[in-house]
């Protein structure tokens, strides 16, 4: 009885120590977290707000066969407004080019929806493109937009693979107002956040200049899905495919990241993502990283005064998530300190760009937010002022710490135009869905 | 025993009468019929609606239930932590509260510092609650919650029931209940329990719930109706089915889902029968009622049609009997009124003698045509008739026969004319009934047509080697509507008994049937200049 104890404790012991040759051959990289602030030094002798970011960076998955299975399932609209100008043809052709983007593991559903809500192809495996694709074709287009039908029906078929590793992806394309059951962005958005506790993210793609995009893209939101803008169907197919490199990409799931902050400092805002902040924590979650691709967190924080020299640890940030590509649950941990100084270029010299870069970015969003909420109030002027001032204070920000970023000019450079369009014209329902869908974007570092 | 025209006519309207009224009787019955299957329909639409609803209410009950069940599981020290972590974690929970009794405040989430936007929103959304009437609902609650259940459908009362045998093992009866709560026309679901002084509260997440019991609707394929989910505004949540439901259309059916869903219902729009199945059914109906009426009105058509024939011939028939007595009378008169002058021997002169003797040869040969006359139309009718047939020249025959008539045509004072072809002109025939024929063409000449002082008889080949016999008059002619009837038996042109000619109405029709039977045919032609022509058809010797 007892040799029998010693032996299995001794076979245990073997195998703890022993190496894992699988594990060893098939190491699989995971995601790196990292704190930063916008300047590494701060003045020291008075308290003082600073940015923290913190960013989560997931590897890229390379080989097409490790990569998790995907539980597409696209709602299509299909109400009368989607036949007009070759939209619904376009949207099919797609779809279809989504579809063979995908393999035999992944799952593919269509739902299509006018006032009332079919399910066109029941859930199964993308290998079927022949049935799928002459499915597809024989899409008609008639009748309302019962958005919200769209999605629940879509959210039910993707329901029926979710126990598994799969990632799970509403893509719905709509071109018009829902205008049968529940319509307020609001509604949309609480199906959203619902639907992202069942890690199930919501991609909205919005046709046209008729589409509700506060609704489209609060659903997008609080799904952790991306939304796009397509003014001209013709763009549909790359936007497809774009959107399915995200997909097939996705690294981690179910993200929650967890940033304690150590005594005297007080977090005082999460910049441009909603969580939830409290004295002296503040959670956010995401749905899914895309490999490749980092996505981050700005907390705008209160940094109690320090002595010269001072060193101080601030911030703490540890991130949970599920690896997709070996199912085990992660973490990564991360800290920050800051060091106090009272010699002015130290702290200049300590400016972090890439930091502020992104604080630009998110500033620009926010202003591009509040003008859309002053034009819809009708107040144009403090609109056009609103982005103008925003743009004014990218661009002095670029200039004090030489950020050179492409991408950031060319939407300083939109919102000063849509400000200039603002002033003259007032907000068009074009510029308005580009701006909303801009702004959502760049808050959610969507790639674009 | 045979019945009148007149009174047949009053059966058959007399008995159109009672099918009209069959008729009409049968339409209010399909009509009564109709009503009754559409409240039939309605009844059943109305028990599915009410299906609908429950399962929707026995859903919504479920997650209600179960959400109590949790919440007076939690441990009461730990109360807040564990309730913080609902929220993220279940796609129906939308906020948890916790609710100081005593102190009337609300412990969470902290109505000064909210650590979420949604936090925010939902100390806004529920100030007036929180600040005044939760302490009257929660009061309220159950007795509400009793008194609306009295209001529910047997099923929904019955699962009720159950749910109260699984609450009973808790030692102490627990205080818990629901809260409708609405804001800006939305629903909102509150659900609480008490747990030592201090209320645990969930609210449910709406738009998952409704996202949630949209599968759970039922399916609907056709194009001109729809269910329809509606909410206390008469907002549409949701439908299926094809028909385009806009604004202020009334539902055919509606059940509420009072009171897991206050003032939502289920509501059906459309026709309840499927408007073709009605279609059908009327269509069928109208059918056979339309079908019996004109069997009925046809048979009775067909039935006095036949009477009035039957009544013209038995008409005919008399009028034949009297024309051929009298007929079969005059001959027999001047016969037996000769035969007795003979007899009593009062004509001496041998001239005289032979006089009386030859009118009583000609009377006694107008006899037996009469007679014969009459037996051929008997055979006739009864098809007894048979036919000699050989090849006959017709060039010849034609003159040789009506040399033995040329006494008698000239005695009535008509000249006779005959035209003959060059050639001889063969035919297939017998040889007697076209002489009858013939004959009776003549006599009935000699009868009607001595005004015209001439008989023209005209012999013709025509194409196919068939021959062509005309027998033209300069009599009165006959009328054109008539040229058919004079081949009808017994039919005359005048038919009164005191008709200036005596006759039986049978010489044209026999004449025409020997011929037709022959293969041959007779019709009757105007003839230019005034008077008839009757032209005989004779097929050719081949």
């Amino acid at each position: 009885m007892k040799t029998k104890l010693w032996m299995l404790m001794g076979l245990a012991l073997v195998a703890a120590l022993g190496p894992a040759p699988r594990a060893a051959a098939s190491r699989v990289e995971k995601v790196t977290c990292k704190v930063e602030l916008d300047r590494g030094v701060l003045p020291a002798g008075a308290s003082q707000r600073a940015v923290v970011r913190v960013s989560l960076d997931a590897p890229l998955v390379r080989e097409q066969a490790e990569r998790p299975p995907v539980n597409l399932a696209i709602v299509l609209d299909r109400s009368g407004s989607m036949g007009s100008g070759g939209k619904l043809e376009k949207a099919k052709e797609a779809a279809i080019a989504a579809l063979r983007k995908l393999g035999e593991r992944d799952v593919f559903s269509l739902v299509m929806f006018d006032h009332e809500v079919e399910t066109l192809i029941p859930p199964q495996s993308a290998g079927n493109t022949e049935w799928i694709e002459s499915r597809i074709h024989s899409i008609r287009s008639r009748g309302n937009t019962a958005l919200f039908g769209g999605v629940s029906q879509g959210a039910a078929e993707v329901r029926k693979h979710l126990e598994g590793r799969h990632v799970s992806r509403i893509l719905l394309l709509s071109d018009g107002q829902a205008n049968v059951g529940p319509s307020q962005p609001e509604d949309l958005g609480r199906l959203g956040a619902a639907l992202m506790k069942e890690r199930i993210a919501v991609t909205t793609i919005g046709v046209g200049a008729d589409y509700n995009e506060d609704l489209m893209t609060k659903l997008a939101q609080n799904s952790d899905g991306n939304t796009y803008f397509v003014e001209s169907s013709r763009d549909l197919p790359r936007i497809f495919a774009q959107e399915l490199g995200d997909v097939l990409s996705v690294f981690a799931r179910d993200v929650r990241l967890e940033i304690e902050f150590t005594d005297g400092v007080r977090p005082v805002r999460i910049i441009g993502r909603d969580g939830r902040l409290d004295d002296r924590k503040v959670e956010i979650r995401l749905n899914q990283l895309y490999g490749g691709q980092a996505k981050y967190a700005l907390v705008e924080v209160e940094v109690p005064a320090g002595t010269p020299h001072d060193v101080r640890k601030l911030a703490s940030a540890r991130c949970s998530y599920e690896n997709l590509l070996n199912r085990q649950s992660e973490r990564a941990e991360a800290e920050a300190s800051v060091r106090y100084s009272d010699h002015e270029p130290d702290v200049l010299k300590s400016v972090n760009v890439s930091v502020q870069k992104e604080m630009a970015v998110n500033d620009l969003a926010e202003a591009q937010e509040k003008a859309i909420q002053q034009a819809d109030g009708g107040n144009r002027v403090q609109a056009a002022a609103t982005l103008r001032a925003a743009g004014a204070r990218v661009r002095a920000q670029a200039a004090t710490y030489s950020i050179d970023d492409a991408q950031l000019m060319k939407d300083t450079a939109g919102a000063e135009a849509s400000a200039a369009a603002i002033e003259t014209q007032g907000l068009d329902n074009r510029s308005r869905k580009g701006l909303m869908t801009d702004s959502y974007q760049m808050r959610n570092q969507q790639k674009r | 025993m045979t019945l009148k025209p007149s009174s047949l006519r009053v059966g058959f309207a007399l008995l159109v009468g009672a099918t009209l009224a069959i008729g009409m009787l049968s339409l209010r019955l399909l009509r009564h019929e109709e009503t009754r299957l559409a409240d039939e329909a309605r009844r059943t639409l109305q028990g599915r609606a009410q299906l609908v609803a429950d399962d929707l209410q026995l859903a919504v009950r479920d997650v209600q239930e179960e959400v109590l069940n949790r919440l007076a599981a939690l441990p009461p020290g730990d109360l807040s932590r564990a309730l913080a972590g609902w929220p993220e974690a279940n796609p129906l929970v939308r906020n948890t509260f916790i609710w100081n009794q005593a102190a009337r405040r609300l412990e969470q989430p902290s109505p000064t510092a909210p650590t979420t936007a949604e936090e925010k929103r939902f100390i806004l959304r529920y100030s007036h609650l929180f600040a005044a009437r939760l302490d009257t609902l929660l009061r309220a609650g159950e007795r509400e919650d009793a008194a609306l259940l009295a209001q529910a459908s047997p099923r929904m009362q019955l699962n009720r029931v159950a749910q109260q045998v699984k609450a009973l093992p808790s030692a102490q009866p627990v205080r818990r209940g629901w809260i409708p709560w609405f804001e800006g026309d939305q629903l909102f679901l509150l659900g609480w329990v008490e747990q030592h002084g201090r209320v645990a509260g969930v609210e449910l997440e709406t738009a998952a719930l409704l996202s949630r019991l949209l599968q759970v609707f039922p399916r609907e394929a056709g194009t001109d109706r729809a269910w329809a989910l509606l909410d206390g505004a008469g907002n549409l949540l949701h439908q299926t089915g094809g028909l385009d439901i806009g604004k202020g259309r009334t539902p055919a059916v509606a059940a509420s889902l009072s009171p897991s869903l206050p003032h939502w219902q289920v509501a059906f729009f459309g026709t309840g029968v499927p408007a073709a199945a009605a279609g059908g059914y009327r269509l069928i109906t109208t059918l056979l009622v339309g079908a019996l009426l004109l069997s009925i009105l046809a048979g009775g058509t067909l039935l006095l049609l036949e009477a009035g024939r039957k009544a013209r011939e038995a008409r005919q028939k008399t009028s034949f009997v009297a024309n051929v007595s009298h007929e079969l009378k005059t001959p027999l008169t001047t016969l037996r009124m000769y035969a007795e002058l003979l007899r009593e021997g009062r004509v001496r002169a041998p001239e005289q003698r032979q006089h009386y003797l030859d009118v009583m040869v000609t009377e006694c040969a107008r006899l037996t045509r009469l007679v014969n006359n009459m037996l051929d139309f008997g055979r006739l009718e009864q098809q007894r008739r048979t036919y000699a047939v050989e090849p006959l020249d017709l060039a010849a025959w034609l003159p040789t026969f009506l040399e033995a008539q040329r006494l008698r045509i000239e005695e009535a004072g008509l000249r006779l004319a005959v035209k003959l072809p060059g050639a001889p002109l063969s035919v297939r025939i017998d040889r007697d009934a076209l002489e009858q024929a013939v004959l009776n063409l003549l006599d009935n000449a000699l009868k009607y047509a001595a005004d015209g002082k001439q008989i023209e008889i005209v012999l013709t080949a025509t194409t196919g080697s068939g021959a062509q016999l005309e027998v033209n008059d300069r009599g009165p002619g006959v009328p054109e509507e008539l040229r058919e009837k004079i081949f009808e038996k017994f039919y005359r042109l005048d038919q009164s008994l005191t008709a200036r000619v005596p006759g039986s109405g049978l010489g044209l029709s026999i004449a025409r049937r020997l011929l037709r039977d022959l293969g041959g045919d007779l019709v009757c032609l105007p003839r230019e200049g005034g008077g008839a022509c009757f032209r005989i058809h004779l097929k050719g010797a081949l």
